[in-house]
């Protein structure tokens, strides 16, 4: 693995036991299973599921989004080391919708922070100092816009630059 | 009206807790004095404005997955294996011995064996520069922004005080502008609303460049981000590609993207290929290694698949012409959904062979659920006779004729500019090298050129069909890589090479596939090593094999036959 990886992982794992934590809390229950040494190999989001299962009527919608966050983030972790950089950063895209949509908390946490932003980091990097060379590209192009129809189609405006440089 | 704010309260949070992350990463600020604050300029601040978020460039890093290194590494030991036990091959081309090397690689999943036959054709950098071109399409810069974290600039009108603290991102570093606006209260709100919206969503619509110029100072850093990333669309789709896999192109592994291109890559599931990048990169690679075997791999068919007759089969596919075809065959998939492609067009000289109806023919005996991608850098036979086992071969064969047709002296005026999307291209089709022969005699370029200005051709094409359809489209301009039903032969999987065997000649025959059906490829392919590439890959029921390697348990051999 390398350090990037090696940050995404434990920063999972790091979620992971957030938000197990998170679910003791809110069910008051013991998982004896899902303690932090076998979050890496086992498929302990189901585990959970089925030491739930009885009371699974009696959980609050907060709990299930727990061990539905549970299974999501154990799928990234075999995402981590199975797909390539993009497709993972595409997948935890994804993810990182969805999770908003669904208010889970453990977006929030620094771990998820630094996985979000070490798996980027795997892909692209912003860096450098704003190059004139972009402020200027920028301002001329305000000033072009200006001058032409305000509505222009993107489309069009890109295959126009296309055929010009060509 | 509440229960909007209601609705977009935990939004803004959220917006607001993501840019503090990109924040913290490293924020630069610097003056951007040609632009200028359109709510200062309403309110009468005469400061330059300030740029608080703006990077550079963008450095693409698309970083490998080690774990192909070592399959690699793996494999590249059972070659010297295999190779030390070699014997000669009779005349027809059959292996004479009986232990040639079948390797089965076991991954977890589809996607995981379609990633790794696309890493083992095109190497490392070219396959991760084509999923980062498919990210980036797939991102819609044109339609919205790639961070959907924009934060709302405009306070709610009715209450103020939320709204002195609502400016998050942009107009919190430079806070001359909220005080501005808080400042002069009554007409402020209307300024800010235009801000707002204008900047909330600066790729929509035609918009978009008038947005982005018109709030340069006031771009947030996801915004920022996402005009790069967008930047980086327009230059791949500018420059062909040809940058980024040349810039990183040899410094992954050397020996895993040597061999790949050679190594008979057969897996199962489709592969999905942008074709741009495919040509342009084995173009690119082609020309720059000048190998044998890289331009093996430059060989691909770009085949334009007539989708239209297949509404099911082709799904996300539906409004995709162009596709790239490693082996001009489809899945023989028991759901009926046959896609019907035009005719591949093969021009190698002698060795050409690839009749599609052939291929068709041995598609439809092919039995259901067992297709196997056929990438085979050799597996080209002109003879029609030898088995159906063959016809897997146009992904790659020598290149020696063809390359010397392309250095013909034919007078043209210019390059083509259109290929006609629903024909089949390839790279060494006569009339492409008709074409680019003429072109490069008319304008004196060398075969580098030559390459790269039919890459851009291809790329030309695929973009005018993006054009044609729509562009949302592009995203699934994934084409599907071939997949070849095999196993005809009555004895199982050995695809006999007709070519004569030369030194570098590949004696490996390497399956990819995913572990939930592995029961047929067992039984027909008949695998000496199997690899098990992820660690949820049971190993249990594979004992009978010799040699077992095993990502979490390294090699474990002697299980006995």
């Amino acid at each position: 693995m390398t350090p990037r990886m090696q940050t995404i992982q434990d920063s999972i794992v790091e979620v992971i036991d957030a938000v197990i934590a998170e679910l003791k809390g809110a069910t008051r229950m013991d998982f004896s299973e899902a303690s932090v040494g076998n979050t890496l190999v086992k498929h302990f989001d189901l585990a959970i599921r089925r030491e739930l299962d009885p009371v699974w009527h009696k959980l609050a919608g907060k709990s299930k989004q727990l061990v539905a966050d549970l299974g999501i983030l154990r799928r990234l972790l075999s995402y981590l080391i199975s797909y390539d950089c993009v497709t993972f950063y595409r997948f935890l895209h994804t993810v990182r919708t969805e999770a908003k949509n669904h208010g889970s908390l453990w977006l929030f946490t620094e771990a998820a922070n630094r996985l979000f932003s070490a798996a980027k980091a795997r892909v692209f990097v912003l860096h450098g100092e704003p190059s004139s060379e972009v402020l200027a590209e920028l301002s001329s192009k305000r000033s072009k816009a200006r001058r032409a129809a305000s509505d222009m189609n993107p489309t069009v405006w890109r295959s126009d630059q296309y055929i010009v440089k060509k | 009206m509440t229960v909007l704010r209601k609705f977009c309260f935990p939004h803004l949070m959220l917006n607001r807790v993501v840019c503090l992350l990109v924040q913290s990463g490293g924020a630069s600020r610097a003056d951007g004095s040609a632009a200028t604050n359109r709510s200062k300029s309403a309110a009468g601040v005469s400061k330059a404005a300030s740029v608080e978020w703006a990077w550079a460039e963008l450095e693409v890093l698309l970083e490998e997955n080690p774990k192909w290194n070592l399959v690699m590494d793996v494999l590249h030991e059972i070659r010297t294996e295999v190779r030390h036990n070699r014997r000669p091959r009779t005349q027809t081309g059959q292996p004479a011995c009986s232990r040639c090397g079948r390797v089965l690689i076991v991954v977890a999943d589809d996607r995981g064996a379609a990633q790794l036959a696309e890493y083992m054709n095109l190497g490392g950098p070219a396959m991760l520069f084509g999923n980062w071109r498919r990210f980036l399409i797939s991102q819609r810069f044109d339609q919205r922004p790639l961070m959907l974290h924009v934060p709302s600039r405009s306070p709610p009108p009715a209450d103020s005080k939320t709204g002195s603290r609502t400016p998050a991102g942009a107009k919190q570093a430079g806070s001359s502008s909220a005080s501005a606006i808080d400042v002069d209260a009554p007409d402020s709100t209307s300024s800010a609303s235009v801000v707002v919206s204008d900047g909330d969503d600066p790729f929509s619509g035609g918009r978009t460049d008038n947005a982005i110029a018109n709030h340069v100072d006031t771009l947030t850093p996801s915004q920022w981000e996402s005009i790069l990333l967008r930047k980086e669309m327009e230059r791949i789709d500018r420059e062909g590609m040809l940058g980024v896999p040349q810039r990183t192109d040899r410094t992954g592994t050397p020996k895993g993207s040597a061999s790949t291109a050679s190594s008979s890559i057969l897996s199962s599931g489709s592969l999905t290929l942008p074709a741009s990048v495919i040509t342009a990169e084995s173009a690119s690679s082609a020309v720059t290694a000048g190998t044998k075997r890289s331009a093996a791999a430059a060989q691909l068919d770009v085949v334009s698949s007539a989708e239209s007759a297949t509404p099911a089969a082709s799904g996300s596919k539906s409004a995709r012409a162009t596709s790239v075809a490693v082996a001009s065959a489809t899945p023989a998939k028991p759901s009926g959904s046959v896609k019907r492609k035009t005719p591949t067009v093969s021009s190698t000289g002698s060795k050409g062979s690839a009749s599609t109806p052939k291929n068709q023919a041995k598609r439809t005996r092919a039995g259901p659920g067992t297709a196997v991608v056929g990438g085979r850098g050799r597996g080209a036979s002109s003879n029609a006779a030898s088995g159906s086992s063959k016809g897997k071969g146009s992904a790659g064969r020598g290149n020696t004729g063809s390359r010397g047709a392309v250095g013909d002296d034919q007078t043209g005026p210019s390059l083509p500019s259109v290929v006609r999307a629903d024909h089949t291209v390839s790279l060494f089709d006569p009339v492409v090298q008709q074409r680019m022969s003429s072109w490069a005699a008319a304008s004196g370029s060398s075969k580098e050129q030559q390459l790269r200005s039919l890459s851009a051709l291809v790329l030309t094409e695929s973009k005018q069909s993006d054009r044609n359809s729509s562009f949302m489209a592009a995203a699934s301009e994934d084409i599907d890589l071939t997949v070849e039903a095999k196993h005809s032969s009555p004895d199982g999987f050995t695809p006999a090479p007709t070519m004569p065997a030369t030194a570098d000649d590949d004696e490996l025959d390497i399956v990819i596939h995913p572990a939930g059906t592995l029961e047929p490829v067992l039984n027909s392919f008949r695998p000496h090593f199997v690899i098990c590439f992820d660690p949820d890959v049971r190993v249990i029921r594979l004992v009978r094999y010799s040699d077992v390697w095993s990502s979490c348990q390294g090699r474990s051999s002697a299980f006995g036959t």
